[in-house]
């Protein structure tokens, strides 16, 4: 029987490593080769899965750009295919014109704006309390908070409607909002990952004198940073998709967003819907979606699944507890230059 | 441990008080919804326009501002006020117009709005939701004289009593009709009757369940995928009325599925699929969307839908083809649902209710407003303009009606098929849960069509009376 010589490894007692050769029989060297073989077919079964489950995700969005440059005698035949006979880019500038989008854009980019703009205003202290700071009630106030969270917002709506139109707050930017500024997805995302922050760093700063509002805004918030990117984004594209919830909330059209809009491009009724400019409505309501997504969607896998670059939540402690206390020591030199401004 | 303890009382308390509240129930007892004509003493609004100062009211409307419907909506609202500034400019009225989106919307945020005081003075409502509304509208027939509501026709004043109360202006009216390729349905060298032949002559009418049948065969190539009708499943009302039974009684609280009646109706709305008259419509789940555009491409020959499709249809089939140099696709017509032994057009829709918490003046406003809309120039400037039928027989005598009856006559034949009301005395019921119970209704029938068309029909039809029948029993109050 021909032997073949390979290399192994093996612990001496010594503890010192040394090569030791060994020998395979056809056997072993045959259940190698299956082995190797299995691994390559389950390789690229799982390349076969992915490009499969892939397909799944990214043949609606195909479809329905097809849907959206389809003529309407082809739209409304409802082919589940990809083949475009013709192309029709006016359907784009009709549904424009049909939707109003000129009109209703520019209410979708003031909402996402006001709600993007404010909410950080409210949320990031709210977490930055129940993750750090001991008052009372707090653990009841939280559980409260998640109980809102459970709750779907369908099932609250005719008392939250009840209570905004009895304060006067329907149909304007105030009530519209309000919600949305102390989201408690927002306030739990960000106690969470406020939590994850060691402690080593907080004290130090506290030892330096250092306020809660310095640690939270100094310390904390840069250290959650991607975090910060993922919310943003999550936030943007909830209330950019925001239907339900503005359609209640507003009387007139001069609040209402692109959502309604697009919906009432379907027609009620029964009517045969016009397709092709439901399908470009949708098209051009996704583009600022999907643009943020691809700019930001690295800071956002990293937040969601983490990654190598990430310096927080059961990273790299060391680096942490340095860049937090570099933080620090830049913080209390720019306040130590200007005390001295200030005295001079 | 106090705190908990407190909490638990709370919510015991609470708990007590829903119970308490939802043991008090409507102690009036009603056999049905009354007879417009003899339940009311007529003692209707001033007429006149008695208002100091310039008066502003809302109105909701349930369809979107984009939409035909919503957009022509906004249209006339302005014509009114532009109308009342310059008739009346020192006590005009103004209508601020207010586009839902959707009746369900609407619904949540009456529900809210009519407790808080906020609700608008008028609103658009499905005929399903005119029951939740009862006690908070007025009377139309305070509104409109005896004779303008005789000038109503008579199904969709039916659809408008609940509880003996006319609750409704019917404004946003539909019927289910037959709508007919006649070039592919007379290709088959069989009759193919027009409306006016069957209105000529009911009883002795060859528009049958047997013969439309034998028609949808006779032009059916299933092989070729050309079907004689397409329906996203049986049509309910019809399957009863036309043999002269209801489904429900006329409050909506009890069913009358299971029976001969209803046995007789699932064997036939089954046999159309098993012997190739229509495509089984449980095997594709865009199925009704499918039907209507294989309805307007030619491959099948008459299509159940609603009369608001109808101009959509027409504009498609006939007036784009025309205005671009080109022949129209085919001929198009509708007709009623065949008889068995009786004719029936369901006829559905929405209206316009007035709400009674608001003050006089405003009431007086809404209603100067619903009557400007009821005028028959008005009316039939609306339906022409959205495919909601006319609701009055003034409104298909003007000039705005005519002139468009020349160009598309299909909603004129639509209306036409309006005196196929209930027989025997029936009349359509109203009821809180009779939407849910029809919503149901509809998804369970199609247990006909599952397993290829080979489930027991006595055992679908208990299926379907035992859910109908739990819906109506959870949500009558």
């Amino acid at each position: 029987m021909e032997l073949e010589k390979v290399f192994d490894v093996t612990v001496e007692e010594d503890h010192s490593y040394a090569p030791v050769i060994t020998t395979l029989t056809d056997r072993q060297k045959r259940i190698i080769k299956i082995r190797k073989r299995i691994k390559y077919c389950l390789k690229i079964i799982n390349y076969l899965l992915l490009i499969g489950v892939g397909l799944t995700f990214v043949y609606p969005f195909v479809w329905m750009f097809v849907m959206s440059v389809r003529s309407y005698d082809e739209s409304i035949l409802f082919s589940g295919g990809l083949w475009v006979n013709e192309w029709h880019w006016e359907n784009y500038v009709e549904a424009w014109n049909r939707a109003q989008f000129s009109k209703y854009l520019g209410n979708s980019i003031t909402y996402a704006a006001l709600v993007l703009g404010l909410q950080y205003f409210f949320i990031v202290p709210a977490a930055y309390a129940f993750a750090r700071m001991e008052f009372k009630g707090k653990g009841f106030l939280f559980q409260l908070k998640q109980l809102g969270m459970m709750l779907p917002g369908e099932a609250t709506l005719i008392p939250v409607y009840f209570f905004y139109s009895k304060l006067g707050l329907v149909d304007t930017w105030t009530g519209l909002v309000l919600p949305s500024l102390f989201s408690m997805f927002g306030i739990y995302m960000f106690t969470n990952n406020f939590k994850t922050i060691p402690q080593d760093i907080i004290e130090s700063a506290l030892i330096d004198k250092a306020k809660n509002r310095q640690i939270m805004l100094r310390i904390m918030v840069p250290m959650i940073f991607p975090v910060f990117v993922t919310h943003f984004l999550l936030t943007f594209i909830s209330n950019w998709n925001s239907y339900y919830w503005v359609l209640v909330m507003t009387n007139s059209e001069k609040l209402k967003t692109l959502p309604v809009a697009v919906k009432g491009l379907l027609k009620a009724d029964g009517i045969l819907p016009p397709w092709h400019l439901v399908m470009a409505g949708n098209i051009m309501q996704l583009a600022p979606i999907l643009i943020m997504y691809i700019l930001g969607n690295q800071q956002m896998k990293r937040a969601m699944i983490g990654g190598r670059k990430i310096k927080f939540a059961g990273g790299d402690k060391e680096s942490l507890i340095k860049r937090g206390v570099k933080a620090l020591v830049r913080k209390l030199n720019r306040t130590s230059k200007e005390v001295i401004f200030k005295e001079r | 441990m106090r705190l908990k303890r407190k909490y638990l009382l709370i919510f015991l308390v609470s708990l007590s008080l829903f119970a308490l509240v939802s043991c008090g129930g409507d102690d009036e007892e009603y056999e049905g919804n009354g007879e417009i004509y003899v339940d009311k003493k007529w003692d209707i609004y001033p007429t006149t326009h008695d208002f100091t100062k310039p008066v502003e009211i809302n109105f909701w409307s349930a369809n979107s501002a984009v939409d035909i419907h919503g957009s022509t909506m906004a249209d006339m609202v302005e014509m009114f006020n532009e109308y009342q500034r310059k008739t009346y400019p020192d006590s005009y009225i103004k209508v601020n117009p207010s586009f839902q989106g959707g009746y369900i919307v609407q619904n949540t945020k009456l529900q809210a709005a009519i407790p808080a005081g906020t609700n608008p003075e008028l609103a658009m409502v499905g005929v399903s939701s005119f029951s939740i509304y009862v006690d908070n509208v007025i009377d139309q027939r305070q509104i409109f004289t005896y004779d303008q509501i005789r000038d109503i026709y008579e199904g969709f004043l039916q659809f408008a009593m609940y509880r003996n109360k006319f609750v409704a202006y019917p404004y946003f009216a539909a019927t289910n009709l037959l709508v007919v390729n006649r070039t592919m349905m007379e290709a088959t060298g069989m009759h193919v009757p027009t409306p006016d032949e069957i209105l000529a002559d009911r009883e002795n009418s060859i528009w049958t369940w047997d013969y439309a049948k034998q028609l949808w065969k006779a032009a059916s190539k299933p092989e070729e995928g050309i079907y004689g009708l397409a329906s996203g499943g049986p049509a309910l009302y019809e399957a009863y009325y036309t043999q002269g039974v209801p489904i429900y009684n006329e409050t909506a609280t009890e069913q009358y599925i299971n029976n001969e009646y209803g046995k007789r109706a699932f064997e036939y709305w089954r046999s159309l699929v098993v012997e190739g008259c229509m495509l089984n419509p449980v095997l594709d789940p865009n199925h009704g969307t499918k039907i209507q555009g294989a309805f307007s491409t030619g491959t099948v020959g008459m299509y159940f839908a609603s009369s608001s499709s109808l101009k959509t249809i027409f504009e498609n089939v006939y007036e784009n083809q025309v205005a671009s140099g080109n022949e129209p696709l085919f001929e198009l017509d509708v007709l009623p649902h065949p008889r068995n032994p009786y004719f029936y057009s369901n006829q559905s829709g929405g209206g316009i209710i007035v709400f009674n918490n608001k003050s006089d003046v405003k009431i007086r406003a809404a209603v100067e407003f619903l009557r400007w809309l009821q005028a028959p120039e008005q009316s039939a400037y609306y339906s022409t303009r959205t495919g909601y039928l006319a609701t009055t027989r003034s409104a298909t005598q003007t000039k705005t009606w005519t002139d468009y009856a020349q160009i598309n006559p299909l909603l004129d034949r639509a209306i036409s098929l309006m005196v196929l009301t209930p027989v025997n005395g029936l009349k359509i019921p109203i009821g809180r849960a009779k939407a849910l119970a029809d919503d149901d209704f509809s998804k369970y029938i199609k247990g006909i069509y599952y397993d290829d068309c080979t489930r027991n029909i006595d055992e679908v039809l208990r299926e379907c009376a035992e859910r109908v029948a739990y819906i109506l029993e959870s949500n009558s109050w």
